[in-house]
Parts: structure tokens; C-alpha cells; sequence
């Protein structure tokens, strides 16, 4: 059996591994560690495999990984909605931390800068936080967030200006809460 | 190609620290190793994963595309496929499993017994022998894993709630395939349900856990539905 027409497009990348380095990676950044997020990554891997054959090159492979992480990221939260009006979960919470052998100072300075980032991030709409995230933090340009989003590129940019503004008042709210502390 | 300007610096600032963090935080290979996802080969069209509820569904309708997709946890364990195995008409659902439980044959719980088959493909014949396998045949794709009728009074979604935060987990499967076998029960909450019990008293208890409440409710709301359009049935 021969690999997905799509693969043809990537000689240089080690199919398998690789790609789930990419799509856990992408997976991560849309989400934030999240308790689903092995879910996520599995069902994205799932939906790539199938996709990959229908690959024409015709954008960059990381937008096609991207937009299909952003569907399965964004019907995961649809359905997480529907779930969590019916129950409660038990198992809520962030994926367990991982053993690290650097310098625990900087690690811990690194922890808290992350969990600030996403704990800020988690309270934006999931399309302007998708936004926000691929524009600053995976330097895209809007013509590719717009592909992955299916969002046409002003509806992108608004999404961007909101995201922004929004994200700056939670930090001025969080920094003035700590001065009052 | 376009990109924005931040009008603020601070968030310009700020954002640059986070990603500097989020770089150092991004899971390296061992991290993804651990992640409990495996897809050992993309390749020949058979996609091995560990499998929550989320995953069977996806494998099952990847399952129907390809035509074959053995799915394999991934707690620990590679599992195995070589690039040269043949694609099969089976579906193969393989969790690793505590030591308590039997390596192979039927599972049995409560009044009804599944249909949990040894593989009948070349490619999951080579799968660890301590693993459980839920095996389709060819003829039957999705599942086949069969609920027995059950003459037992129909038990109630309530009684599974209760007997799963009583933590009696035998008391609860036994209401859910009371309730299913009641309500019919689909191919897909057949399948959720060998999952489940599969789970149950795995790493993967909690969410195995919230499978059956779900199940138990939705399949009492169709038994329900069914109730109900009988007796508008026989009312008219």
C-alpha cells in the first residue's frame, strides 16, 4: 500500500511522527493544555489521514493541518457545550505536568507566563482566540488564517482588532487586581 | 500577504514573553510519546490509536472509508503493524487492560454476554495477546458486538447515575445493558458501550465513566421516545 497522494507533497517530512509533532503542536496552541487534549490531537490525525488525499498543494501544508486542527478543535467545543449542559464532568482539568530537567526557576517563570497566556486566552470567543493565537503567536498572515478559519480576510482582521483590545483589558484587569493585592 | 501591527506595545511585549514560554513549553517527542496517540502507520491506511469515546466514533467512520482501521491504545505500549500489512475488512478496537481481567475470549457482565472476538486479520493477529479485541467481521464493518435481549425489568439512567457514584461499576454496566438491550440500542452505542466496559477499570475510568452516564441517559430518552410513539400509536 502506497502512502496518501498528499505525502507526495511532503518529501522532506517523516510522515508520521512529524505530523503529529505538527498537528499536536498546532493542537495545542488553538486549545491550551486542556484534559481533551490527546483527544484532540488523535481525532486531527484521524481527520488529516483522511484529508491528506485531497491535498492539491494549492496553500501551505501547515494552513491545510491548520484549518483541519481548527474544525476538529471547533466541533469539539460545540459538542463540549451540548455535553457539559447535560453533565458534570470528573475528570476537568489540565494535562499533567511533565518532568523537566531544566533550570526549575526559569521553568517555573515559563509556567506562569503559559498559563497566564491561556488563561487569558481561554476567555475569548474560540474564532477570535483562534485568530489572536495563528496572527501573534504563529505569525501567520491574515490571507492564510482566513483559509483556515474560512473567514474572509476583514472579517479575520476585525476578529484580530477585538481580539486584541479584549485581551489587553483582561490584563489590565488581572495587573490591576494584583496591585490591589 | 498581510499581516497587523500591535497598536499597543505592552501587549506586544507581553505576547512576545508568552510565545517565548509557549516555545519552551511545546511538547518535545518524549512528551508525545506519552500522550497515549499512536499512529503507527499512516501508511498503509491503518491508523493505531488509543482510543476514548471521541476516537472509536472517528475510527469507526474512518473505518468505514478505509475499509479496514485497527485501533490500538496507546497507554504504554507501541503497538504493532509493519508498513507491509495488508489492509483487512476488520475493524479491530484493542485496549490494553489490567491483569485481573481475561487475555482473550468472551467478556461477560452481567446477564448479557458480548461478542468479543479473536482477530481474524493478519495485521492484529500480531497485536500483544493481553489486549481485549472487539473484532467486526467483514460482513458486519461497525460492530459486532452484540447486547442480548433482556427480560429483566427496565431499568432507569437514575439507576445507572446511582450505582456509578456509589461506585458499584458492575450494578451500572448491568443497568446500562439492561437499558440498551430495552431501547434497541444503535451500532455506535454498542460500540461506546464495549468501550466503556473495556474502560472501566482502566487509566481511563473517569471518561469511561461519563460514556455510560450518557449512554444510560440516551438510551433511556430513545426507549422513552419509543414508549411514547406506541402509545400515540395505539391511541389513534
Amino acid at each position: 500500500m502506497h502512502a496518501p497522494p498528499g505525502a507526495e507533497a511532503l518529501p522532506a517530512l517523516q510522515y508520521d511522527r512529524e505530523l503529529l509533532g505538527i498537528i499536536a503542536r498546532n493542537m495545542r496552541r488553538l486549545g491550551g493544555p486542556h484534559a481533551d487534549f490527546d483527544d484532540l490531537v488523535q481525532k486531527a490525525l484521524l481527520e488529516t489521514h483522511r484529508s491528506l488525499p485531497t491535498f492539491r498543494g494549492e496553500c501551505h501544508l501547515q494552513t491545510f493541518l491548520y484549518s483541519i486542527c481548527y474544525r476538529v478543535w471547533i466541533h469539539h467545543l460545540r459538542w463540549r457545550s451540548r455535553f457539559l449542559r447535560r453533565f458534570v464532568l470528573s475528570d476537568e482539568g489540565v494535562l499533567p505536568e511533565q518532568i523537566d530537567s531544566r533550570n526549575p526557576a526559569e521553568l517555573l517563570a515559563y509556567r506562569q507566563r503559559y498559563s497566564e497566556l491561556y488563561g487569558a486566552l481561554d476567555m475569548l470567543p474560540a474564532p477570535m482566540r483562534a485568530v489572536v493565537v495563528l496572527h501573534d503567536l504563529d505569525e501567520l498572515e491574515l490571507e492564510e488564517i482566513a483559509e483556515i478559519v474560512e473567514a474572509n480576510v476583514h472579517t479575520v482582521r476585525s476578529r484580530l482588532r477585538h481580539g486584541r483590545q479584549k485581551l489587553r483589558t483582561i490584563l489590565e484587569k488581572k495587573a490591576l487586581r494584583e496591585g490591589h493585592k | 500577504m498581510t499581516r497587523i501591527p500591535h497598536e499597543s506595545p505592552e501587549l506586544e511585549s507581553w505576547l512576545a514573553e508568552a510565545k517565548k514560554a509557549d516555545v519552551a513549553l511545546t511538547p518535545g517527542p518524549a512528551e508525545l510519546e506519552s500522550l497515549g496517540v499512536r499512529l503507527s502507520s499512516l501508511h498503509t491506511g491503518t491508523a493505531l490509536l488509543g482510543a476514548p469515546l471521541a476516537k472509536v466514533i472517528a475510527g469507526i467512520g474512518t473505518a468505514a472509508l478505509l475499509g479496514g482501521v485497527a485501533l490500538s491504545s496507546g497507554l504504554g505500549r507501541e503497538a504493532s503493524s509493519s508498513p507491509s500489512a495488508p489492509l483487512t475488512p476488520a475493524l479491530a478496537i484493542t485496549r490494553a487492560r489490567p491483569q485481573s481481567t481475561p487475555a482473550s475470549g468472551s467478556v461477560s457482565l452481567g446477564s448479557t454476554e458480548h461478542a468479543v472476538t479473536s482477530s481474524n486479520s493478519a495485521s492484529s493477529a500480531r497485536e500483544a495477546p493481553e489486549s481485549a479485541q472487539l473484532n467486526a467481521s467483514s460482513e458486519s464493518p461497525v460492530s459486532a458486538h452484540a447486547v442480548r435481549s433482556d427480560s429483566r425489568p427496565r431499568a432507569t439512567w437514575i439507576e445507572v447515575n446511582e450505582a456509578l457514584s456509589a461506585g458499584n461499576i458492575p450494578a451500572a454496566l448491568n443497568a446500562l445493558e439492561n437499558i440498551i438491550a430495552h431501547s434497541g440500542g444503535t451500532a455506535k452505542e454498542r460500540a461506546e458501550l464495549a468501550w466503556a466496559q473495556l474502560e472501566v477499570s482502566g487509566p481511563r475510568a473517569p471518561r469511561a465513566t461519563l460514556t455510560l452516564q450518557r449512554l444510560a441517559r440516551s438510551a433511556h430518552e430513545a426507549s422513552v421516545r419509543e414508549r411514547a410513539r406506541s402509545v400515540l400509536g395505539s391511541s389513534r
